[in-house]
């Protein structure tokens, strides 16, 4: 059977259509060999055998013997040969299937490069007309991309613009009490990567959790969350030493992420000096190696104890705390379209001076709410804020009573302890109750801190100031001069607030309030989260409630809202209000039968074991340094109301069976 | 061109230039740490676009692209194409991706692929990776150990998988006939028979371009007749005995817990068990419930007493106790097995779950996993459970007992432990993606691929060892079943492994003697195997109403894993024989006599086997007439083997000396010795017998009558007893008592109506003693008349018929030379005969190369049909 061989040597060349190439017959090898700029010739014959031999030496090809060793067999003629040139013409039959080359049968070698050179000419002009053709395509495309851009843009800010999306739970690993297990960082810089068994889709929110940290200002933890498929980064939080604790690390993404579906991974790297200590709580329960913390050798795959959110693309866009945009290399937000102050942020505003009290509706976070009398000025501070990208920090101020008063405020920046760009005071009253301004703050890595005082300049007063928004925005067309952190004059830092300490339980793996508000009419409410609630083999991973009190009677109030985990299968006896629908359950045996009466046994059994755990719980939630002033004794009474009708509950269900 | 290229990329491309663009970027993208070339292979694409692309691509790539053409042939011819280009062009590549002109590839992903690849085994040919889709975009989970057997039965690696030089060269291409689809599934399979096995790549970026319509919903279409190619392509890798060694290595239904154990044993054959310690089965348990279709754990717990099963191998029960056990869990949750002692028996018997007292003697507990540990599982007692859905096996045999009450105990113990331990385990669904495939606990589903299969016996065969089945009805102590041993003895020193299977009962005799010759003992506790209605006529004679379509897959199940079987008398087992050809099993049936009906209309076994001649390989017999009459009914001549009978128990050689030495030694005047050993009924032709004993001197002879009423109450024999002046003796079974009473006889008497080749005769004649029988059945190819034995003519009248016989025995009792010299004939014809002898020809025809030594390199008998062949 008839060959296409190739010289072994020649093979890769005769497959490389980085030139172009033609097959001569050997009597005008030479002649082609000797314009040869730019493009390839090979010498080409049938032989006697009936072979087609092709070689770039002459001599070779016209040898008679053939050694098998020095020619290899070519499956098929590569597609870029222009043409086979030759004197005589070439009976090719027994090559159809090889698809060789059209065969151009020429007198002279001066006619054969001119055949050769129009062919190439005819190459070009194909080319030409092709690439005429994919610019216009490009163009085409291009101008469908800015359109997609500019409707994009106009949704991101139309959604960013409205009110702030919640965030849904849609991931809680377990996590053991005290002694359970806990990755510990080792001295010195270290790196450690999990995968999750979700994609990044609309993620939004990631929790760790600290088991230990007793570290230094030298220390530092980096979290990134990754895509597994393309490696790029998300979401990328840098959190100092000293600014570890105990207790969930909720870390959130400037952005809800769009439609990734691509693995989540986290990354987490950090950077221990020696004799500190730093370990973060693992899932308990054994998991599939892949998804395990890759670490190095642990003996058992676990995961890291985490929860993740969801929120709904466009809806959230925040200045997180910690976050690392060096890291991410992206730009900030689009023009006009407000970061706003991560929720849990709000919680951790510190009275620095007067009476503020806080108000909470719905499923909002607490705002600040300063009384203001002629005496009395009011100041609250909130440090260590970022908002990276942005040029401007606008803070929206509303003046909820007597309107006729007129107040004066002063809003002031610091970085190290140093004064940003002193403010002077501004006026709110008469006929604006509202006030939105902006701060101008310079692009630093570092965060800053702010501190506002309000003070009563008419009226007899009290007048109350709620500060209502905090929210960074970038503006378009402005140079953004990058400064460092002027350096430390030795100031100290006022308004350091120590973040909540959280007593490890048996019960639950921690209590996270989120606000406590009380109000002038004896009405309180503690407002918080109870994580892994486990009692008697019911297990419960979140539950949002909030503690009521009002006078001496409490009661438990339960929001259907997204964001408020471990509501009920079937919500009993709702009541609405202006800011949705809520239970709220009394510890009167009556009460509690008939609702449970309409509850799902898994409810039922969740509020059973909530009630019986509510005063370990509240003790738990009394050590948050917001509610030291708390009379603890009375919001423990509250919670032994709850316990007692629960521990009675279950005496007489025992009897009964 | 450079001998550094480590991984080619091939793309086939038709009609889909601007889409091939994606690709080719996709792949020049690549961050990769080794060389990779793209060979674009435009299978004959009619736009010049599909070229200018390519070549601009090949122009512009400084030698990373490579731009073939050729005359279209299809997806398949393409891909090879492309690796017959790879092979010349990167002699030194380790590995070919296959990418789809309309798929693309994330930057990190061969990057990713090739160090999974390169740091897999030897065995790993290929790694696969999530199916990502865009356009419509979804995402299917292909995560989990990679099995075989989950490979047949759906295809979960993509073509765009990276697959391993070592394929290549082992010469596995794309079957170019196919070109409706599935092509990639074949190459798959193809590997897999090689040996290869697949490897998940997890995350690695493959991006599969998702179109309302593709070639692969087109496949779809055309699903059930494409699979019918492919299955009769793979019938080899489908076929039982294959299955179940990708069971025992991939998914083993057992796991058993035996007390004082601390591992756990997971096996299907019982014999051939891993083991595993407790922590390793919690997680693996864990990972089966929290993933279905990635992970199994064995779905039928077994807990043994200590020694159990043992006890069942020994008495080569083990296996087919553990198949009827999980039978019966097809609609029970648990079954206990007893064991009772039988000095002579070896049985299987089910029994209801009455009795709560079942539970507490049990020696073996087997259940199903799910009704003891599954979340959802009631939480009740073993008893309460056994009482609702529980059955019981009796396992008879000798020496076959056990004192070990405590195992219910054991066995609440161990599943408490195992539903404890779950909750060490997450209970996170380890995968995101959207999974599709089966279950992998329904995995045993890949054995009914070829057709409707019951529980497969748990037998894991030695792949040196042939594996021969005996089919018959019962075993009692007929001829046909001592003959049917006598096989099995050869064939087991032929260096096979043989078994039996009983069809219509659940016991056999001859325990000592079937265990030493058998591996395992199997009944077929079913009614359809007992099933013989009359009620079809073929040839003339009635056939069975064996075609039991609820029989058969059991049926099947039992047998499939066998080389070779052979059926004799079985009339059920005839409609097995067309579904074990399909697994690859030769099939033989062993003819022994043509039966008469009370009118003397012929019948039995014979008549109904040419019904079903062209589903066996070949026919058995017993004699040149039984030969006669299968090629007169139109059995080709090629297929009729001869296996002419032999004496059906080793002698004591001693004892033949000593009974020749005697015979020599006789003096006229010595009474003649006249035996008849066989059957008391008319069939035998007991009448005449007495009707000979009266009308014989008794003086010149003495009598002896052994044997029992079978077939019909013997009315003859008190009157036999009468004439004997004592009761007739009963049957013997013993080969010391056979070597006394045909060393005492000088002459058998059988006046038989009927027969086939009667054993009793060659025994006799070994002993020189000399037969004196109806010219009946094929009698007259075992005695030459007057030499070595009489004939007497059956054709006569009764009465001619038993005055021949007297006047035979008269005269043998007057000529003691002449009796001497038949007596040293006949002891001559036996002398040489050999069951090793009388069965060449069939060995020689099922085992090709039946004699030589198994194959070192391939474990595999050179006489086995090989697997591998179509």
């Amino acid at each position: 059977m008839a060959e296409l061989l190739v010289a072994t040597n020649d093979l890769a060349d005769f497959f490389d259509a980085s030139s172009p190439a033609v097959l001569v017959g050997p009597a005008f090898f030479a002649a082609f060999r000797k314009w040869e700029s730019g493009w390839r010739v090979f010498a080409a014959r049938l032989d006697e055998s009936g072979d087609f031999r092709v070689t770039q030496d002459l001599d070779r090809a016209l040898s008679p013997h053939v050694d098998p060793a020095l020619w290899t067999r070519a499956p098929s003629f590569p597609a870029h040969i222009l043409a086979l040139l030759d004197s005589a013409p070439l009976a090719l039959d027994a090559f159809a299937s090889h698809l060789p080359p059209p065969v151009i049968t020429v007198a002279t070698a001066e006619d054969a490069l001119a055949r050769f050179a129009a062919l190439l000419t005819g190459e070009i002009s194909a080319n030409a007309v092709a690439l005429t053709q994919a610019r216009a395509a490009l163009s085409e495309l291009r101008r469908e991309n800015e359109t997609l851009h500019g409707v994009m843009a106009c949704a991101l800010q139309a959604l960013g613009g409205g009110p702030m999306g919640a965030a849904r739970l849609v991931f809680a690993s377990g996590v053991a009490a005290e002694g359970g297990p806990v990755h510990a960082a080792p001295e010195g810089r270290a790196l450690a990567r999990q995968t999750l068994s979700l994609p990044l889709q609309n993620l939004t929110t990631i929790s760790l959790r600290i088991a230990e940290a007793r570290c230094s200002s030298q220390a530092w933890l980096k979290v990134r969350l990754l895509g597994a498929s393309a490696g790029l980064i998300h979401g990328s939080w840098l959190i100092e030493g000293d600014a570890l604790r105990p207790g969930w690390l909720g870390l959130d993404l400037r952005f809800v992420l769009g439609d990734l579906m691509e693995t989540a991974q986290i990354e987490i790297e950090t950077l221990l000096p020696m004799g500190d200590a730093l370990a973060l709580s693992l899932d308990p329960a054994e998991t599939e190696p892949f998804l395990a913390l890759q670490s190095g050798g642990a003996p058992v795959p676990r995961g890291l104890a985490l929860r993740v959110h969801r929120g709904d693309f466009g809806r959230r866009t925040l200045a997180p705390l910690y976050w690392n945009g060096s890291d991410i290399g992206c730009s900030a937000a689009f023009d006009q379209m407000p970061l706003r102050l991560a929720p849990r942020r709000w919680s951790e505003i510190g009275v620095i001076e007067g009476a503020v009290d806080f108000v909470a509706l719905g499923g909002e976070p607490p705002r600040p709410v300063l009384a203001l009398t002629p005496e009395q000025p009011a100041t609250i501070g909130l440090s260590a804020l970022n908002f990276p990208g942005c040029d401007v920090l606008e803070i929206g101020l509303t003046l909820l009573r007597n309107p006729a008063q007129a107040i004066r405020f002063l809003a002031e920046l610091r970085a190290d302890g140093v004064d940003i760009d002193p403010q002077p005071w501004r006026r709110l009253g008469g006929s604006t109750d509202l006030f939105v301004f902006a701060l101008e703050i310079p692009s630093m890595d570092s965060g800053f801190d702010l501190r506002l005082t309000a003070e009563l300049v008419e009226g007899a007063g009290p007048a109350l100031l709620e500060l209502t928004s905090i929210a960074g925005l970038r503006l378009q067309n402005r140079p953004r001069p990058r400064l460092h952190p002027p350096a430390r004059a030795g100031a100290t830092r006022p308004w350091e607030e120590e973040l909540r300490a959280r007593a490890p339980a048996e019960i639950c793996s921690g209590v996270l309030v989120d606000h406590l508000l009380r109000n002038a009419d004896d009405y309180a409410h503690i407002d918080l989260t109870v994580y892994d609630l486990n009692i008697e083999e019911a297990f419960y991973p979140a539950i949002r409630f909030k503690l009521v009190k009002t006078g001496a009677s409490p009661a438990l109030e339960f929001r259907r809202l997204p964001d408020w985990p471990g509501g009920f299968d079937v919500w009993p006896d709702l009541t609405v209000d202006a800011y949705g629908s809520y239970v709220r359950v009394r510890p009167e045996a009556e009460e509690l039968d008939r609702l449970l009466a309409m509850m799902s046994e898994r409810d039922g059994r969740m509020m059973r074991t909530l009630a019986s755990a509510l005063p370990q719980i509240v003790a738990m939630a009394l050590h948050d340094p917001r509610l030291a002033d708390e009379d603890s004794e009375s919001w423990a009474a509250a919670a032994a109301q709850f316990a007692e009708l629960a521990q009675v509950r279950a005496a007489t269900l025992a009897r009964e069976v | 061109m450079a001998a550094d290229v480590e991984a080619v990329v091939i793309i086939p491309v038709f009609r889909q230039p601007a889409l091939l663009v994606e690709a080719v970027e996709s792949v020049l993208s690549q961050d990769a740490a080794c060389e990779i070339r793209a060979l674009i292979v435009d299978d004959g694409c009619p736009l010049p676009q599909t070229r200018s692309v390519g070549l601009n691509y090949a122009r512009a790539s400084a030698g990373k692209v490579v731009y073939l053409r050729r005359r279209n042939g299809g997806l398949s011819a393409a891909r090879n194409f492309g690796v017959a280009h790879a092979l010349r062009l990167f002699p030194g590549f380790r590995s070919v991706f296959f990418l789809d002109a309309d798929n693309r590839l994330a930057p990190t992903a061969l990057r990713k692929m090739t160090a999974l690849l390169n740091g897999a085994g030897p065995e790993i040919g290929w790694v696969y990776p999530d199916i990502d889709t865009f356009g419509l975009t979804e995402n299917f989970s292909v995560a989990g150990d990679y099995s075989v057997l989950a490979h047949l039965r759906e295809n979960f690696c993509e073509a765009g998988s990276l697959v391993s030089r070592r394929v290549i060269d082992a010469g596995v291409r794309f079957d170019e006939s196919m070109r409706r689809g599935f092509e990639d599934w074949d190459f798959w399979l193809q590997a897999a028979r090689k040996g290869f096995r697949g490897l998940h790549a997890r995350d690695c970026g493959f991006q599969y371009r998702r179109r309302a319509e593709s070639m692969l919903s087109g496949a779809e279409r055309q699903r059930e007749a494409i699979l019918t190619d492919m299955r009769e392509k793979h019938a080899p890798l489908l076929r039982a005995r294959g299955l179940i060694r990708l069971e025992e290595r991939e998914a083993p239904r057992f796991a058993k817990f035996e007390p004082g154990m601390t591992g756990v044993e997971l096996f299907v054959d019982p014999r051939r068990r891993q083991t595993i310690d407790l922590a390793e089965a919690n997680r693996r348990l864990a990972r089966a419930r929290r993933a279905r279709q990635q992970a199994f754990f064995p779905g039928i717990l077994v807990f043994s007493a200590p020694g159990a099963l043992a006890r069942l191998a020994n008495a080569r029960l083990d296996r087919a106790v553990l198949w009827r056990a999980q039978r019966l869990l097809d609609d029970r949750a648990i079954v206990a097995v007893r064991f009772d002692a039988d000095a002579k028996r070896l049985g299987i018997e089910t029994r209801d779950a009455a009795n709560p007292d079942a539970l507490a003697g049990a020696a073996l507990l087997v259940a199903r996993a799910d009704a003891l540990t599954a979340p959802d599982a009631p939480s009740e007692t073993l008893n309460d459970l056994f009482s609702r859905t529980g059955a019981e096996l009796a396992a008879r045999a000798p020496d076959l007992s056990l004192a070990f009450t405590d195992l219910p105990v054991f066995a609440t113990g161990i599943v408490e432990d195992l539903r404890h331990a779950r909750k060490n385990f997450s209970t996170q669904n380890p995968d995101w993606r959207r999974e599709w495939r089966h279950p992998r606990c329904d995995i045993s589903d890949a054995y009914a691929l070829i057709e409707p299969i019951g529980p497969v016996l748990p037998l894991v065969a030695d792949p040196a060892r042939p594996q021969v089945g005996f089919i018959l009805p019962l075993v009692a102590f007929g001829g046909v079943e001592k003959v049917v041993l006598n096989y099995a003895r050869v064939v087991r020193d032929h260096g096979c492994d043989a078994h039996l299977f009983v069809i219509r009962e659940n016991e056999v005799a001859l325990a000592d003697e079937v265990r030493d010759i058998f591996q395992s003992v199997a009944f077929i506790d079913h009614e359809g195997a007992r099933a013989d209605a009359w009620d079809q006529i073929y040839h003339a004679a009635g056939a069975s109403n064996c075609a039991r379509t609820d029989f058969i897959p059991d049926g099947l199940g039992l047998l499939a894993t066998m080389d070779i079987v052979l059926n004799t008398h079985a009339l059920a087992a005839h409609s097995l024989m067309a579904g074990l050809r399909r697994q690859g099993t030769r099939t033989y049936v062993g003819l022994h006599l043509v039966e008469l009906s009370a009118h003397g209309h012929p019948m039995g076994s014979p008549n109904v086997a040419v019904g079903f001649e062209h589903v066996y390989d070949g026919f058995l017999v017993i004699s040149e007439q039984l030969r006669a009459w299968c090629m007169a009914r139109g059995v080709p001549a090629d297929k009729i083997l001869l296996a002419p009978n032999v004496a059906s128990y080793r002698a004591d050689p001693e004892a033949i000396v000593r009974a020749l030495t005697r015979r020599a030694r006789r003096s006229k005047g010595d009474a003649l010795r006249v035996l008849y050993l066989g059957r008391l009924d008319r069939q035998k032709g007991i009448d005449r017998l007495e009707e000979i004993m009266r009308a014989t001197d008794r003086d010149s002879m003495e009598w002896r009558v052994i044997g029992g009423a079978v077939l019909d109450a013997c009315v003859e024999e008190a009157r036999l007893a009468a004439l004997l002046g004592q009761p007739v003796e009963p049957p013997l079974d013993a080969p010391a008592a056979l070597d006394e009473v045909f060393g005492w006889a000088d002459v058998l008497v059988l006046p038989s109506r009927f027969e086939g080749a009667p054993l009793t005769v060659l025994e006799a004649q070994r002993f020189g003693c000399v037969p004196i029988i109806s010219r009946v059945g094929a009698v007259e190819e075992m005695i030459a008349d007057g030499v070595d034995g009489f004939l007497i003519d059956a054709s006569r009248s009764e009465t001619r018929i038993v005055e021949d016989f007297v006047a035979r025995l008269r005269d043998l009792a007057g000529a003691p030379e002449r009796l001497a010299a038949v007596a040293r004939a006949a002891a001559t014809r036996q002398a040489g005969a050999s069951w090793d002898a009388s069965l060449r020809d069939w060995l020689a025809h099922a085992l090709p190369q039946a004699g030589q030594t198994p194959g070192p390199e391939t474990g595999r008998h050179p006489g086995r049909p090989n697997p591998e062949s179509a």
